[in-house]
């Protein structure tokens, strides 16, 4: 895994991106194969740049604002346990109890859910195992696990699934038809698309930083930081994809 | 027609008649009750609670067949503006009336929602109150809860 990791370095590091952009252009660079992108106006002395490139040489280090890595994890198999979890999880933030933290927070969890019970697990010909119109229950080997964890500036929320399918390609599908949706042209929402891709572009817009981590066909870790409301800053953010 | 988390009804506000949305938005909405409507439609959206990925298609892919008809959208509730702003064909072809400004106090953390006007929020920068006085605990001064422009960055689309 590490020497996989440090094999490609030089040509993932050539993939990282740093400056102050906005989430429109960053998903352009995304689009065009980046995986690692950083809006700060630090540029590249922006610490959470260092962690990044760390991780590319395959130290395992993590972001500062991934509290929630600690956090005892609340197991989920049904889909029809999704809003109890994620209501446990809204009932135990202090930031939730502001309207505004509490309703970006429901629909971040929502999606990484959704997409974890209902867009992970794969059969043999690659297509979605569990249907989305209908409920899920997971076998115990594809649990999901939830981690939440918060302090004064926001709140971490990390969802792990052990299918290990999602892939940069995934994002760049879903920013592909969103933003192009953006910028006036005339583009629906695919009717028969299962709706993988518009949550993870809602995911994307309404978190600061997300940190993805997948073991292909084994696990995905899926962690982002949603800022407190009053503290948002629409150019501070980062993108990260590790495919191993 | 309608289920047990979105309720769909009529209402006349002040003469007017206006169909209210109560609830969430989801991949279980069937928004079929609407079709029956003829002439221009007034969408109260103030009691929508919340919306999911699937009710946004749901809902994007609704109107985009009714682009021929004349529709207003008042009161959107935060959870509404938010998703105006991210996907700009939420909105489609409808005219938004009027949206809640969600404001909230430095002292008590009361929140109050604030009605802003097209006029208001279309004008650069949006009119709307800065501050003013928390009626709950009269020691802190009410503001919106996030910055103006990414409130309302719909405005832009
Ligand atoms: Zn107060």
């Amino acid at each position: 895994m590490k020497r996989s990791a440090k094999k490609s370095s030089t040509q993932d590091q050539s993939l990282l991106k740093t400056g102050l952009f906005s989430k429109e252009e960053a998903s352009i660079f995304i689009r065009t194969g980046c995986a690692h992108l950083h809006s700060s106006i630090l540029g590249s002395q922006d610490p959470t740049v260092a962690v990044s490139l760390n991780q590319l040489e395959g130290s395992p280090t993590s972001y500062s604002w991934e509290i929630a890595q600690t956090a005892t994890p609340h197991r989920l198999t049904t889909s029809t346990d999704r809003n109890g979890v994620i209501e446990n999880i809204l009932s135990a933030s202090s930031l939730a109890k502001r309207s505004q933290n509490r309703s970006r927070l429901h629909q971040v969890a929502e999606e990484l859910l959704t997409n974890a019970i209902y867009h992970s697990y794969k059969n043999s010909d690659g297509s979605d195992k569990y249907d989305r119109r209908e409920d899920a229950q997971l076998q115990s080997e594809e649990c999901v696990l939830v981690r939440f964890a918060e302090n004064l500036n926001g709140m971490n929320l990390i969802v792990e699934d052990q299918g290990g399918s999602l892939t940069l390609n995934d994002f760049q599908r879903a920013f592909e038809r969103c933003y192009q949706r953006k910028n006036g042209r005339e583009i629906g929402i695919e009717t028969k698309h299962s709706g993988a891709g518009l949550g993870l572009f809602m995911v994307f817009e309404l978190s600061a930083h997300i940190h993805v981590k997948v073991e292909k066909k084994k696990k995905t870790c899926f962690s982002v930081w949603i800022p407190d409301s009053q503290q948002f800053d629409p150019d501070t953010f980062s993108f990260n994809i590790f495919e191993e | 027609m309608e289920n047990d988390k979105l309720i769909i009804e009529k209402v006349v506000v002040n003469g007017q008649e206006q169909i209210c949305l109560k609830g969430t938005i989801d991949e279980d909405t069937d928004f079929s009750s609407l079709l029956k409507e003829n002439g221009p439609m007034v969408l109260n959206l103030s009691g929508v609670t919340g919306i999911n990925s699937l009710g946004i298609r749901g809902w994007v892919n609704f109107w985009k067949e009714q682009a021929g008809k004349k529709v207003f959208y008042v009161e959107c509730p935060p959870v509404i503006v938010r998703q105006m702003s991210m996907i700009p064909s939420f909105t489609g072809t409808a005219e938004v009336v009027s949206v809640f400004a969600p404001y909230i106090c430095d002292h008590c953390e009361t929140e109050e929602l604030v009605l802003v006007r097209s006029d208001e929020f279309s004008a650069t920068p949006p009119q709307i109150k800065e501050t003013f006085s928390c009626s709950k605990c009269q020691a802190g001064e009410m503001e919106l809860d996030g910055g103006p422009n990414q409130y309302f960055a719909f405005r832009k689309k």
